[in-house]
């Protein structure tokens, strides 16, 4: 229920702001700024890009603001923009990833991916993750962070990342195999 | 896969870094100049329309005078003589022209009735 009501709030305020009132703009910035911020800087090449894109996102956002809706939360909508700018942006610069044999993926059984990542006390374990998880693609991180990070619904993912709900899982499936893979490959 | 504990915490952990306390200001300027663009922009779409229409309402004038009113202008340096044919044949004309306007009278009334019961405040002031 307040989720609703922070959504009413939110999009009574977008009429205003265009209605003309573009201060009342900030009140997005200070509440979703850090959120976006967080997002954006796993996949972007150093922290100043990172703030760059971010208020690229913001400005974006505003021009679009009329477009939004209020289907999704605003917060996913500005997900959506954050995650075509950043991937745009990151298209444009060299990125280095492993290239995998998908077939090799393919073999890794579900019940081994489960056992690997359902406890959370081997610091060892998490140390390698930290380490594969940067060699994964852009659209891959995003993708673990919005789902595992900032605990968004896979109906939400899909419409941030223009897939259907069918393919986000499969994707999401296929990423925890390829950090198992990753991981089993550097032991 | 929720259960993914291990992911979870592992992407806890990265390392976190936060924006600068001056972000909200930088990106306020820079949405401010957006706004004045926005404007800027309105203003020459609404000049271009506005005349666009003015033009279309006077060719269409030019066109309604040549076809249904007759001018003389044989007598130099005179004004001239408008004769209007039939004032009964624009008498339709009239009625429909004076509905649309109390039609629009009642599209303001009520638009401004549903503006304040939606938002508790009129959005034109």
């Amino acid at each position: 229920m307040r989720r609703y009501m922070d959504n009413q709030d939110e999009f009574h305020i977008i009429q205003r702001i265009c209605e003309g009132e573009t201060n009342l703009f900030s009140l997005f910035l200070s509440r979703y700024s850090d959120a976006v911020y967080s997002l954006i800087v796993r996949i972007a090449s150093s922290k100043e890009d990172a703030e760059e894109l971010t208020q690229d996102v913001f400005i974006k956002a505003f021009k679009k603001l009329n477009t939004f809706q209020g289907k999704s939360s605003f917060l996913t909508w500005l997900y959506r923009i954050a995650y075509n700018t950043a991937i745009s942006a990151t298209r444009k610069t060299r990125q280095d990833f492993s290239y995998i044999d998908e077939t090799m993926i393919d073999k890794v059984p579900d019940e081994n991916v489960d056992m690997l990542f359902e406890k959370d006390e081997n610091e060892n374990l998490l140390n390698k993750l930290q380490v594969v998880l940067k060699r994964l693609s852009a659209e891959e991180k995003m993708l673990i962070a919005l789902y595992y990070s900032k605990g968004e619904k896979i109906h939400d993912i899909a419409g941030i990342m223009d897939l259907s709900s069918d393919n986000v899982k499969i994707k999401l499936y296929r990423v925890r195999k390829k950090l198992y893979f990753l991981i089993k490959k550097n032991d | 896969m929720q259960e993914d504990k291990a992911i979870i915490k592992a992407l806890q952990e990265e390392t976190a870094s936060s924006l600068p306390p001056d972000f909200g200001e930088r990106a306020m300027f820079c949405i401010y100049k957006e706004a004045e663009k926005k404007k800027k922009q309105n203003f020459f779409f609404m000049l271009g329309s506005l005349s666009v229409v003015s033009l279309g309402l006077i060719a269409m004038a030019a066109y309604l005078l040549k076809k249904y009113f007759s001018f003389d202008f044989a007598f130099h340096f005179q004004l001239p003589s408008l004769k209007l044919n039939s004032v009964l044949q624009y008498s339709f004309s009239i009625y429909i022209a004076t509905l649309i306007l109390v039609l629009v009278f009642l599209d303001h009334i009520f638009r401004t009735f549903w503006n304040k019961r939606k938002y508790g405040r009129n959005v034109e002031q």
